[in-house]
């Protein structure tokens, strides 16, 4: 199974920081049959390995941990590469007002005091994903791009189509900026940067092999000429 | 009404043998005046009892947490012992339903 297959088959990763092993143990099991894959980190440290290690779609947290507050996480997630985005909800004993305006204040998105019922953390973790998905993706007339798992699915066909990272850039600059035309040279500075030597041409044979994978709907990619190339979705 | 999740027996288990462990680390903890370890277990427990089915057990963590605050130790004592009896209650409850 190629590493596209892989990203679009994986269920959606969360990440749960939480030293109570048997608590943790009881929230994997509600959240199991939300179709979620749990990873676990007991302490701070061990937290901080993960978010190198992949992209979560939502990190659950606990304030009182071994070798440090849940809060110090977050400014360190706020500028980790792959997880920068990621929501936190916190879960807590802290029921008081003053922490949770902090936390809020700081960039969490939910809040959960301990006890609570587990149902309800389920709840609230499948409308954050849920959000999450609708952030994920962006849909362009019979195009619909993940831009998590960065795969695409057509309109009338089953099951994604496999981009290259740069196609997959190139798609989603121009379906995000719909009738907008790109010139070769907007798109090569956006897609390559500014450091690399290519030419125009080579942005038509990605042009080129991205039309050819879009089936039926490569039409939707429409150049003008001698300026560049817009969606029409 | 939505239905409550059940956890599974085998977690509950783990779950009432960690808090029998426990009652030992609490004892130690206010022979010691250690009264950082009882307001982290009292706090614990306040979470985690609920969550398992045992609301008795957050009630008591969360007065073993607010006790650990005023450090009165007869009182704190005297709270410990009632969890203990309350625990073996619990335990005693949950073998005959499970």
């Amino acid at each position: 199974m190629d590493d596209a297959v892989n990203r679009y088959t994986m269920k959606k990763q969360l990440l749960m920081i939480e030293d109570e092993i048997e608590l943790a143990g009881a929230v994997t099991y509600a959240l199991e049959s939300a179709d979620l894959e749990i990873t676990h980190a007991t302490t701070l440290t061990e937290a901080m390995k993960r978010i190198n290690e992949k992209q979560f779609s939502l990190i659950l947290v606990d304030l009182h941990l071994p070798d440090g507050s849940g809060m110090e996480f977050i400014p360190a997630l706020r500028t980790n590469e792959l997880n920068r985005h990621t929501p936190i909800l916190i879960m807590t004993g802290d029921s008081e007002l003053d922490r949770k305006v902090n936390a809020f204040a700081q960039g969490v998105e939910d809040y959960i005091v301990k006890p609570f019922h587990l149902l309800e953390l389920r709840a609230r973790v499948e409308r954050r994903m849920a959000k999450q998905s609708e952030f994920e993706t962006l849909v362009a007339g019979p195009v619909k791009l993940n831009l998590q798992t960065q795969t695409v699915e057509l309109q009338g066909l089953k099951g994604p189509i496999y981009l290259t990272p740069r196609e997959f850039k190139i798609l989603h600059l121009l379906a995000k900026n719909p009738k907008i035309t790109h010139s070769r040279d907007t798109i090569l500075k956006k897609i390559w940067g500014d450091g690399i030597h290519v030419t125009n041409r080579t942005v038509d044979a990605h042009i080129c092999y991205l039309r050819k994978k879009l089936e039926g709907y490569g039409n939707l990619i429409r150049s003008s000429a001698g300026e560049g190339y817009r969606f029409h979705g | 009404m939505a239905e409550a999740i059940r956890i599974p027996d085998a977690l509950i288990d783990n779950y009432l043998k960690r808090r029998i462990e426990e009652v030992n680390l609490l004892e130690k903890a206010l022979s010691d005046d250690d009264y950082s370890v009882l307001f982290r277990i009292g706090h614990q427990l306040k979470g985690n009892g609920m969550m398992f089915g045992f609301p008795g057990i957050s009630e008591i963590g969360s007065r073993i947490e607010k006790g650990s605050l005023i450090r009165n130790k007869t009182e704190m004592a005297s709270m410990i012992d009632e969890y203990r009896f309350s625990l073996d209650q619990i335990i005693k409850n949950h073998q005959r339903h499970s």
